[in-house]
C-alpha cells in the first residue's frame, strides 16, 4: 500500500487535526516531541505529515506532493487551487466579513467608491465584484484593523471569530461574506489513484467531525 | 532594470538536450500509435480568429486566452485547444468528405491558467478526434488508443477512470431537482467543492434513500462489480440506460484485452459539463493530475453549423515526460556516441570512415579541437562512449571511455 502524505496548516488547526487522527488510530509520536524536523512519519509508517504555512497547504496538495491537506476555508477560497474540497471538519468556525466603524455602514450601502484593506485580496475583490461595487483593494499582511483606524482604508475584509479585536478597536461587522471552518482537501489524482485508502480515511474522519 | 534578454516570461520553458530528445522520441512513439489506427495527422494555425475558441461560451471575454489584435483590427487568439480547431476544419474544408473522419495531432496550445498558478501556459498535447460517429465501438476504440499510447512509451501503472455525463444529468432530473439547484450542483462540481454539494443535496428535499445513495456515490470509484451494483439500485430508466452503455463499453474493452485498466468513476466531482456522454481520465502514480483527458462532445460541431457527434482525448506530454524522467533510468544519449579526432594527414581517410559509420546509423561527432588531449578531455566530460584518433596513414587509436581502455588498430580493421 502506498503512503499517504498530509499537509497541515501550522498552529491550532494542526493540533486539532492530529487529535482527530489520533482518535482514528493514526499516531505520530515523532511529532509530539517538539523537534526541528519538518517531515514526520506515523508510528505505523503508513502516513507522513508536514506542517506548512496555511496559505501554502493548497499549493502542496495541488501539485500532489501532499495527498491530503487540512486547512481553513478562507485559505481554500483565497488560493483558488485545483483541489477537491471533501470534508467540513466543523471546528475552527468563524466567518469572513466586511468590518469598519459603524458610521461606514451608509457609505458601504451607497455604492460609492471605497477603499478596502485586507489580507485576502482575492476574496475581497470577488465579493465586491459580485455586489457590483467599485473598490480599491489594499493588501496588508497583518493587523488589518489598523487600516480604518489610521485612515488607510474605509473598511476591512477579514476573519471574524469572536469580534473582540474589532470591538476593542471601535469596529463592527458590517456585512458577512462567507462562513468558515477547517476543511479537508484532496489532490485530484490521489483521489483516484489512492482511492480506497483515502475514502476510508475520509469516512472515519467524518464520523468525528464537530457538527 | 531587469535584463530581459536573460529571462523567459512566466509560463513557458526550454527543453534542452536529453529532455528535448526524450520528448521528441515519446511524441513520435505516440504519433505512431495514432497513425496505426488510421488517424490522420493534422496541423492547424498557431493563431486564428478568437471566435473559434469562444463559440458557444457565455461570454466573449475569456481571460484564459492569449489574444491579440492583428493589423486589420481583427481579434485573433493563440490556439487554446486543438479540439476546437479540428471541429472547425471538419465543419468547413472537410465537411463534404466522407465520415467518420479521424484526426490526430501533436501540438502546442496556449492558455493563461485560470487557477493553476505557476503552471505552463504553453503546453504540448497529443491526441485524436473521431468525428461523425456515435457508437460504443467508437468510444471503445478511442479509449484503447489512449491506453496504447501510454503503453507505447513504457507507462504501465495507470488506471483509466470512466464515467458518463448523462448518468449525472438523468439522475439529477429524476430526483426532481429544480433548475436552480441543478445549476448550484454544477457550480459546486466546477469548484470541486463536495462540502457545498452535500449541503445542496441535503437541502433539496429528496427522500432519504436517494440522498444516501447520492452521498455515497459522491466519492465512488470501482471495478465493473460496482457499476453493476449501482445499476441494480438505480430506479430511473434513463440513468440505468447510461450505466448499461458503460457496461457494454466495458465488454468491448474486454475484447480488446484492455479492461484491467478500467475503473468506473461515479464521484460527482469528476464531471465536466462540456461532455455529452462517456468521459474518461487516466491517472498514474507520481503525477498530481490526469495525464489523459477525453470524452464524447456531441454538441461542439453543431456550433460550427455541422451537427455531428465526436469523441476524442488529449495526452499531456509534459506530465508524461516528467514522469518518465523521474522514474526511468534514461540512458545517457552521449554514451552511444563516438567522438572523432584526426590529424591533417589522415583527414581524407577519417572522413570516409565516419561517413560509413553514419550510414550504418551510428552517431559520430567530429572534434574541432586543436589537440587530441583536448578532444579526450571533452569526450570524458560529455560522457561519450568512445573516441577515435586517426593518427597518420592508416593507424587508428580506439578509446573506450566506459571501460577506460585503448587499443591501436589499422583503418582496414574498422
Amino acid at each position: 500500500m502506498s503512503q499517504i502524505t498530509f499537509a497541515l496548516a501550522k498552529g491550532r488547526l494542526a493540533k486539532k487535526a492530529m487529535g482527530i487522527l489520533k482518535e482514528i488510530g493514526i499516531t505520530c509520536s515523532e511529532m509530539e516531541t517538539e523537534s526541528r524536523k519538518l517531515l514526520f512519519t506515523s508510528d505505523d509508517g503508513k502516513f507522513r505529515f508536514f506542517l506548512a504555512k496555511a496559505s501554502d497547504v493548497p499549493t502542496y496538495v495541488d501539485y500532489g506532493v501532499a495527498d491530503i491537506g487540512i486547512v481553513g476555508k478562507d485559505t481554500i477560497v483565497e488560493e483558488n487551487r485545483n483541489v477537491y474540497e471533501v470534508l467540513d471538519f466543523g471546528f475552527g468556525k468563524c466567518k469572513m466579513a466586511v468590518a469598519g466603524e459603524p458610521s461606514k455602514k451608509e457609505l458601504l450601502a451607497s455604492g460609492a467608491f471605497i477603499r478596502v484593506a485586507t489580507k485576502y485580496p482575492t476574496i475581497a475583490k470577488s465579493y465586491f465584484e459580485k455586489t457590483n461595487r467599485p473598490v480599491e483593494i489594499i493588501k496588508l499582511n497583518g493587523s488589518v484593523e489598523l487600516g480604518p483606524i489610521v485612515g488607510l482604508s474605509d473598511v476591512i475584509v477579514d476573519i471574524v471569530e469572536s469580534g473582540k479585536t474589532l470591538e476593542e478597536n471601535g469596529l463592527v461587522v458590517l456585512e458577512d461574506i462567507i462562513p468558515l471552518s477547517a476543511r479537508c482537501i484532496v489532490n485530484t489524482a490521489s483521489m483516484k489513484v489512492k482511492h480506497d485508502t483515502i475514502h476510508h480515511l475520509l469516512r472515519e474522519m467524518e464520523k468525528r467531525r464537530d457538527v | 532594470m531587469k535584463n530581459y534578454t536573460l529571462h523567459i516570461p512566466e509560463g513557458v520553458r526550454d527543453y534542452i538536450g536529453e529532455e528535448a530528445s526524450i520528448k521528441e522520441t515519446l511524441q513520435n512513439q505516440i504519433k505512431k500509435v495514432f497513425t496505426g489506427y488510421s488517424y490522420n495527422l493534422i496541423e492547424t494555425p498557431t493563431f486564428e480568429y478568437l471566435d473559434v475558441f469562444t463559440l458557444g461560451e457565455n461570454s466573449f471575454q475569456k481571460p484564459q486566452l492569449y489574444h491579440l489584435i492583428n493589423r486589420q483590427g481583427e481579434v485573433v487568439a493563440l490556439r487554446s485547444d486543438m479540439t476546437r480547431a479540428i471541429a472547425r476544419v471538419a465543419s468547413t474544408q472537410n465537411s463534404q468528405c466522407p465520415f467518420p473522419q479521424r484526426y490526430a495531432y501533436m501540438a502546442n496550445s496556449f492558455r493563461y491558467p485560470e487557477r493553476y498558478q505557476g503552471k505552463l501556459h504553453e503546453f504540448t498535447q497529443g491526441g485524436i478526434e473521431l468525428i461523425g460517429i456515435n457508437s460504443i465501438e467508437a468510444d471503445a476504440e478511442v479509449i484503447k488508443v489512449a491506453i496504447d499510447a501510454l503503453r507505447a512509451v513504457g507507462v504501465e501503472d495507470f488506471t483509466i477512470h470512466i464515467g458518463s455525463s448523462q448518468f449525472l444529468e438523468y439522475t439529477l432530473s429524476d430526483i426532481g431537482l429544480s433548475e436552480k439547484s441543478k445549476e448550484a450542483v454544477y457550480k459546486a462540481i466546477d469548484h470541486k467543492d463536495a462540502v457545498s454539494l452535500r449541503s445542496i443535496l441535503e437541502a433539496a428535499h429528496m427522500d432519504s434513500e436517494t440522498l444516501e445513495m447520492l452521498l455515497e456515490l459522491m466519492q465512488c470509484a470501482g471495478k465493473i462489480e460496482l457499476l453493476r451494483s449501482v445499476k441494480e439500485r438505480m430506479s430511473a430508466p434513463a440513468s440505468k440506460a447510461a450505466l448499461t452503455y458503460l457496461e457494454e463499453l466495458y465488454e468491448v474493452l474486454e475484447d480488446y484485452g484492455a479492461s484491467q485498466y478500467v475503473l468506473f468513476d461515479f464521484s460527482l466531482l469528476s464531471y465536466a459539463n462540456y461532455y455529452t456522454g462517456v468521459m474518461f481520465q487516466i491517472f498514474t502514480k507520481g503525477v498530481g493530475s490526469a495525464i489523459v483527458e477525453g470524452g464524447r462532445y456531441d454538441g461542439l460541431l453543431q456550433m460550427f453549423k455541422e451537427n455531428r457527434p465526436a469523441v476524442g482525448f488529449g495526452v499531456h506530454i509534459h506530465l508524461l515526460l516528467q514522469k518518465l524522467l523521474k522514474e526511468k533510468v534514461v540512458p545517457s544519449m552521449n554514451k552511444s556516441r563516438t567522438l572523432v579526432f584526426y590529424k591533417r594527414e589522415a583527414r581524407q581517410m577519417a572522413l570516409k570512415v565516419i561517413e560509413g559509420f553514419r550510414k550504418d546509423g551510428l552517431v559520430v561527432e567530429t572534434s574541432f579541437f586543436d589537440t587530441f588531449e583536448e578532444t579526450l578531455a571533452y569526450g570524458k566530460q560529455m560522457g561519450m562512449g568512445g573516441v577515435l584518433y586517426f593518427k597518420e596513414d592508416d593507424k587508428v587509436e580506439i578509446y573506450n571511455l566506459e571501460k577506460d581502455t585503448m587499443q591501436e588498430t589499422n583503418v582496414n580493421a574498422l
